[in-house]
């Protein structure tokens, strides 16, 4: 609105002709200020080319920079991925490896265990073999003792000086 | 990452380890417990052998009492001759 305004009060001065353009040249300075302008873009243009260069340059360092770090970021992940894909594979060959050794470790004890059982029941076995003999050893001896008791009371005041000498003698033949 | 993976392969280790321990202690307590009963069922079987033996001992010797004048005939045969029992 106030924009308006100004136009409108722009173009009411134009259509007075209190506003206008001058073409005089050396009225508006119009060399001068070609001149002026010349020099400026002169000048400016190399400052302003150089300014710009730079800045080429860097927005271009920064963007090989951002590459070589997104290079080596994804260079960071496959390593990261290899290493994780080698430290899965070492930790599914320990486990494994624990398996094998735990069933071999659980298989010896439970043989050895088997083992010693075993020679329990062959030395259970032997001492039963040995009880065994020395009671008939026993049986054996207490007959054999009784039998020649019951000789020796029957014989006992029985046997002469002579019928002793015979038995001696004939048991000396024996031999 | 790299320190994540170290954990877990410490973690397998450990596990691995623990499993290991584990069927061990496993292992020793059923050898133990077999170990066990196995000496105990000994032990009963030769006492009850004893048992056994001292009453067959007593049988056989009451049995071999007859038998007894029949060895101290034959003591005496061998002794004396038969002619000189006879």
């Amino acid at each position: 609105m106030y924009l308006f305004t100004h136009i409108n009060s722009f173009s009411n001065l134009v259509a007075e002709g209190s506003v206008g353009l001058n073409f005089d040249i050396f009225e508006t300075n119009l060399i001068n200020l070609l001149i002026l302008t010349g020099g400026i873009f002169y000048l400016g243009s190399n400052a302003l080319s150089e300014s710009l260069v730079e800045r080429q340059q860097k927005i271009l360092g920064a963007i090989q920079e951002s590459e070589e770090r997104l290079a080596q970021a994804t260079q960071r992940l496959t390593e990261s991925e290899t290493q994780l894909e080698q430290a899965q594979l070492v930790i599914a060959s320990i486990k494994s490896d624990a398996e094998t050794t735990a069933k071999q470790v659980k298989s010896a004890i439970l043989t050895d265990g088997k083992a010693e059982i075993e020679r329990l029941s062959t030395v259970a076995k032997s001492q039963i073999g040995t009880i065994e003999a020395k009671v008939r050893k026993q049986i054996s001896d207490y007959v054999v003792a009784l039998a020649l008791q019951r000789v020796t009371l029957q014989l006992e005041g029985k046997l002469g000086a002579d019928t002793q000498q015979q038995i001696i003698d004939r048991n000396i033949s024996k031999l | 990452m790299c320190k994540q993976y170290e954990e877990q392969l410490k973690e397998a280790k450990v596990g691995a380890q623990s499993a290991i321990t584990n069927a061990e202690t496993e292992a020793k307590e059923i050898v133990a417990q077999e170990l066990d009963q196995a000496r105990k069922d000994a032990a009963g079987l030769v006492t009850q052998v004893n048992k056994q033996l001292d009453a067959q001992k007593e049988l056989a010797l009451k049995q071999l009492e007859s038998q007894i004048d029949e060895l101290s005939q034959l003591i005496k045969e061998k002794l004396l001759g038969k002619q000189a029992i006879l």
